[in-house]
């Protein structure tokens, strides 16, 4: 983790949370919406909590809680979509 | 294993249960989304867009001033550090003020936890995130006074990577909760 890298991250967030705002005003979708947060997300997870070229322990347990996160949300969906 | 190893493993299991536990929420919420998609895009369309977007502002430059504050204990500058704790403490209150003033508008307005599904997941969801945003800020006051004290060590400032761990998590739940409550329609 450096200044540099810190600040990079910020400004990329600043950016993206302005687009999330403007494609909620041009009516986008969610799929866009939601694609967009899933960016910041890793930008955050990535920078500012070190998960790159952190411990590989901690990057596995990120990875499999967001693995479970999406199941579980992709599996609700799928049970009313489907019925 | 050292012992700041164990402590990082612990804290990111811990983030790992906290994020199964709001899975559950948006679950929820995509299943009543998908069933009565018109009282959803009501229901974001009576939420107070600016507070949404300052209160997303205000985490995310807060997220960003935690992680300054690690930077700059590492490079042994106890003082810059306590005041990026300072300006995380100011921002992250800051959100609470809003989000306060926010349920209290939609509350003079009838719009109350059982309103609609809309508005019972809304204030839910939200009222948890806030619970957490409460945790963390009670975590960033007890790090910061340990920074005052003088009690963390630079070299490796254990307490304060764990608890600006834990805070990251507060930042990324917003990330998710501001798009499924204010600008999806």
């Amino acid at each position: 983790m450096t200044a540099r890298s810190l600040i990079v991250t910020f400004v990329f967030l600043i950016v993206a949370a302005a687009l999330s705002w403007l494609a909620a005003t041009a009516d986008l979708g969610t799929g866009v919406a939601l694609a967009i947060a899933a960016l910041k997300t890793l930008a955050i997870a990535l920078v500012f909590m070190e998960l790159l070229g952190g411990h590989a322990s901690d990057r596995m347990i990120a990875i499999a809680a967001a693995f479970f996160v999406l199941l579980m949300c992709f599996g609700a969906l799928a049970d009313v979509t489907l019925r | 294993m050292n012992e700041a190893r164990r402590y990082h493993l612990a804290v990111w299991i811990v983030i790992a249960s906290e994020a199964m536990l709001f899975a559950g929420l948006f679950a929820l919420y995509w299943s009543y989304r998908s069933e009565y998609p018109q009282m959803f895009a009501r229901g974001v369309g009576r939420d107070v867009q600016w507070m949404g977007g300052l209160n997303t502002f205000l985490l995310l430059t807060s997220s960003f001033a935690i992680a300054w504050s690690i930077l700059m204990m590492r490079a042994a500058r106890l003082r810059a550090a306590a005041w990026s704790l300072v300006a995380v403490l100011v921002l992250g209150g800051g959100f609470l003020v809003f989000k306060l003033l926010e349920w209290g508008e939609h509350i003079h307005e009838g719009l109350v936890p059982g309103h609609s599904l809309f508005f019972t997941l809304y204030y839910l969801m939200t009222g948890l995130h806030a619970l957490h945003v409460i945790a963390g800020l009670t975590l960033v006051t007890w790090v910061l006074l340990r920074v005052r004290a003088r009690t963390l060590s630079p070299e490796r400032p254990i307490a304060l990577e764990l608890v600006a761990l834990y805070w990251h998590f507060v930042d990324i739940v917003w990330v998710f909760l501001w798009p499924m409550f204010y600008l999806m329609r």
